[in-house]
């Protein structure tokens, strides 16, 4: 037996004192009390009692000792006594709730978050009353739910309001948590209760660390069947803008083999269909193509019936294509027709030199022409006419060497060997412009910054003998990414979970320029090392990343499937055996002994008590009841 | 300004009351008859002739200028019974807690004479302890109550009650006999009922009104006590329980049932309500019921 919050040396001083208070207090109340009246005339009747000669005497010993009783067994319930080791008191307890995206999956008996609720809930109402518990949500973040609450009704709502998420489980940051929890915040440490599935990827199992030596595992261990897709990936063919290249990997997670039908479809109408065979726990990819280059949604979905949907379907949002006009003024358009229609993403359209100006082209080229009006669009020169010129002409030059000002982006990758060139114009550069090659004299090749970019050309590159280099189609190139960078652009469509998505990166990236914006507004935090762009979400959406000519769309819509489960180690308890046994220890008397203690108050008064609704006959007759309850002695008269 | 005894309301309803005596009074026409006996009065009765001694302000002039004889004007004699308001002023009617049994009397007090002055009665206020003190004489009308309520007004309590002494002084002060109304708690150390026997035997009518405080009657107290006479201040050391509580309670019936035995052995009325019961109520409450007004 101990007092829980206090020693028993301050208990008995607690209670003299207190209960020297209360004679003191009965005593006082004894006292006689002084009252003028009218008349003495019907008090000092004959047969009326009157004053007792001793005051400070104790009248009704019974009273006092049952007061005194009451006052012993409120305090002793105050205190907290109770029966057993001191060690046996009440502690904090950290219960993990497996709400990662296995715990939608349906069993038999239920969701598996039901089955999981329920241990929880039959956890708690066997821990001793005065036992505190922290709930945490466990998934790729643990997330507190309640702090160290001994309030079972609000854990209960705290446990029957957890709905799992569409993330995987981190069992590694939920111990972390929770030993620090425990450490931190708690009092006494109790147990860390891990209750759920504890399915983890394999990565996760790996890193997992040695799990606390308080752990105790509340198993869900009903395993349902699920096959479902784990990622895909969606892109554009190099060669044709408006044919989609699909890829889909499936996993089987179950014990068994899998024969499934897949079905794909884009904006309703069916595109392929598939059938897989999945062994235990492996994957396959399945790839296919389709045509189109209107924007819709494509959407595979897997005909599984398992107790898992959520990763049955996967839905990707595709863009619509888009192409750039080109518009070309030049009295031989057969010398850069290949050169324009190498890619797809131009529609090159040729007119004569003189011709009206094309209001739809994004970018004009006119080759060895005068514009016909004022250009408001890009534009680039090709040896244009004296006079006719957007740059400066300082002069024509006969049989110069070029050479490349590679040191600009615009002149990447243009390497010749002693390229030389019969004629061609050399310009004055104003401040501001461009140089791409060079000759003696000047600038042949500039490019002019401006809302409409310029590029001019003193000499057309398909009439010298630069038509048999590689550089000439990467000076064009360079010049039209410069002028319309995104339509060089290529996107790249990936369906996948949420959670930590790892990103690999080329070559020569550069870090400053990346972008990761979720759902077309938030800036998203990521991390990059070892060629690897890692970010987090923790919630289905759309992730856009900005790669330098690449576009990377995530769309991460499935829920992250683990594919392994945690064996928990064999020195954690497990179930629900031991809960009670510190509570059979150390049982809680504070109710009853305030419940006697109330009691005995109440009998106090219903005997003694001045206000009491009984009559005095019915109170004659309780105290009749009571064999030792001493009958008042009538009072001698003494009239002053 | 202290609020007024009477509120204008309660005085409004008043005016319809009268107050009534039983007997009929020696030399007085009792009652309310009219008399039949000519005398000094406003009402005309009658022409005599005139004789030598007769009050010449009582001679119709205009009838001695037409018939050159000398007529006298008789009046019709006015019933004049005394109303004398016997007020307890001792120090006992202060105790009993918020509602002091003072002030009913007071207010109680107050109501009558208003009751006597609407209807012309001539009303006497007499305040006593162990004396009569000042009284104060009212009449002629409504609008000579103010005086009489600035009077009740400044009543304070004070004193032990001593009514053999007031009996005594009353019966030589009032010979002429009439209606007496004592307003009082009646608990004073010597015996009550002696004295208003002495009183009711000499001819007055008695309308006793026993105010008391609930504390008089049922204290609530318990427990050891040490009780002090609001009078006399003798001290009394008891300890006073529930069940004695009934006995008390008891005693105090038998006193007011024995004041309403002698009211009534003598002719006269008893009631007797406490502090509780407002003077309205008490009015046209039991007052009227024992038809001491109507």
């Amino acid at each position: 037996m101990f007092f829980f919050n206090l020693t028993a040396v301050e208990f008995l001083a607690m209670l003299s004192a207190i209960s020297s208070f209360v004679v003191v207090l009965y005593l006082l109340d004894r006292s006689r009390r002084r009252q003028v009246v009218a008349t003495l005339r019907f008090w000092q009747q004959s047969d009326l009692p009157s004053q007792r000669k001793h005051r400070r005497k104790i009248q009704h010993p019974l009273s006092l000792l049952l007061q005194l009783i009451a006052l012993l067994l409120l305090l002793l319930a105050i205190a907290q006594l109770r029966i057993g080791a001191p060690g046996a008191s009440w502690r904090d307890h950290v219960l993990l709730l497996d709400a990662s995206a296995w715990m939608n999956a349906r069993v038999p008996a239920g969701l598996l978050i039901q089955e999981t609720r329920r241990a929880a809930l039959r956890y708690i109402r066997a821990l001793p009353a005065s036992d505190r518990v922290m709930i945490v949500r466990a998934d790729a973040i643990s997330t507190p739910v309640t702090g160290f609450e001994s309030n079972r009704e609000t854990l209960e709502n705290a446990i029957r309001q957890l709905e799992p998420g569409v993330s995987a489980l981190n069992l590694a940051q939920a111990f972390d948590f929770a030993s620090q929890a425990l450490r931190l915040e708690g009092g006494r440490p109790g147990e860390i209760v891990f209750a759920g599935a504890g399915r983890m990827t394999s990565e996760a199992i790996g890193e997992l660390p040695s799990p606390p030596r308080n752990l105790r595992i509340l198993p869900v261990t009903r395993e349902p069947d699920n096959c479902g897709f784990r990622r895909a990936v969606i892109s554009r063919s190099p060669a044709d803008p408006e044919l989609w290249q699909t890829f889909l990997t499936v996993r089987n997670y179950g014990r068994r083999s899998r024969s499934l039908p897949l079905l794909a479809a884009f904006g309703g109408a069916p595109v392929a269909t598939r059938r897989l065979t999945l062994e235990p726990g492996a994957e396959a990819s399945v790839g296919f193509e389709f045509r189109t280059n209107a924007a819709g949604w494509l959407q595979a979905r897997l005909e599984t019936g398992d107790g898992l949907p959520l990763d049955d379907t996967v839905m990707v949002e595709l863009p619509a294509h888009r192409s750039m006009r080109i518009t070309v003024y030049s009295a031989d358009p057969g010398l850069l027709r290949p050169l324009l229609s190498a890619n797809a993403r131009f529609e090159t359209v040729f007119r004569r030199p003189g011709e009206a100006l094309d209001p739809q082209a994004a970018i004009l080229i006119f080759d060895r022409s005068p514009a016909a009006a004022p250009v408001s669009q890009h534009s680039i020169w090709i040896d244009p006419p004296p006079g006719s010129s957007p740059v400066s002409v300082s002069g024509r030059k006969q049989n110069v060497t070029l050479g490349w000002r590679s040191e600009h982006p615009l002149a990447t990758g243009l390497r010749t060997k002693d390229a030389r060139i019969e004629s061609t114009q050399v310009f004055a550069s104003a401040p501001g412009d461009i140089p791409i090659a060079e000759a003696e004299g000047g600038p042949v090749i500039l490019a002019r910054e401006g809302k409409a970019k310029t590029a001019v050309f003193g000499f057309h590159p398909m009439r010298t003998a630069l038509r048999y280099e590689l550089a000439t189609p990467l000076v064009f190139a360079n010049v039209l990414k410069w002028m319309s960078p995104d339509i060089f652009r290529a996107v790249e469509l990936h369906a996948g979970s949420v959670g930590a998505v790892s990103v690999p990166l080329e070559e020569g990236i550069d870090a400053a320029s990346v972008r990761a914006v979720l759902d077309e507004r938030f800036q998203l935090p990521f991390t990059i090392r070892d060629q690897k762009l890692r970010f987090f979400s923790g919630a289905p959406g759309l992730v856009r990343l900005r790669l330098g000519e690449r576009d990377l769309v995530y769309s991460l819509s499935l829920p992250e499937i683990a594919d392994s489960r945690w064996e928990p180690p064999k020195s954690a308890r497990s179930g629900f055996t031991g809960i009670g046994g510190v509570d059979s220890v150390a049982r809680d008397l504070w109710y009853w002994l305030a419940l006697a203690g109330g009691l005995v108050l109440l009998l106090e008064w219903i005997l003694f008590g001045r206000g009491t609704a009984l009559s005095g006959a019915t109170r004659a007759r309780i105290a009749r009841l009571i064999p030792f309850v001493r009958q008042r002695q009538p009072p001698a008269r003494r009239a002053s | 300004m202290p609020a007024p005894l009477l509120d204008r309301t309660f005085l409004e309803r008043l005016e319809r009351l009268t107050i009534h005596w039983l007997k009929s009074f020696p030399g007085l026409v009792g009652g309310h008859n009219t008399s039949r006996f000519s005398g000094a009065g406003q009402e005309f009765l009658d022409h005599r002739h005139f004789h030598h001694g007769d009050d010449l302000r009582a001679v119709n002039w205009r009838a001695y200028m037409r018939l050159e004889k000398l007529f006298l004007k008789m009046f019709q004699v006015e019933p004049r019974v005394p109303v004398r308001i016997l007020i307890d002023s001792s120090a006992s009617m202060l105790t009993g807690g918020d509602a002091s049994k003072f002030d009913s009397a007071r207010r109680l007090a107050g109501a009558l004479s208003y009751i006597g002055l609407v209807r012309l009665e001539t009303i006497a206020l007499q305040p006593f302890s162990e004396s009569l003190w000042d009284s104060y004489l009212c009449g002629g009308g409504r609008h000579r109550f103010a005086p009489a309520a600035d009077f009740l007004s400044r009543l304070e309590a004070r004193g032990r009650t001593s009514f053999f002494e007031v009996a005594r002084e009353y019966a030589s002060a009032y010979p002429q006999r009439g209606l007496l109304i004592m307003i009082s708690d009646f608990l004073a150390e010597d015996d009550c009922e002696k004295p208003l026997q002495y009183l009711a035997d000499i001819g007055h009518e008695l309308l006793l009104l026993h105010i008391w405080a609930e504390e008089d009657r049922v204290p609530p107290w318990s427990g050891e006590l040490e009780l002090i006479d609001a009078e006399s201040g003798a001290r009394l050391e008891m300890s006073f329980e529930d069940d004695v509580r009934s006995l008390y309670t008891g005693r105090f019936d038998d006193y007011a049932r024995g004041l309403r035995e002698l009211a009534m052995r003598k002719g006269g009325r008893y009631l007797g309500f406490s502090t509780r019961t407002p003077v309205e109520d008490a009015i046209f409450g039991p007052l009227s019921q024992v038809q001491a007004v109507s």
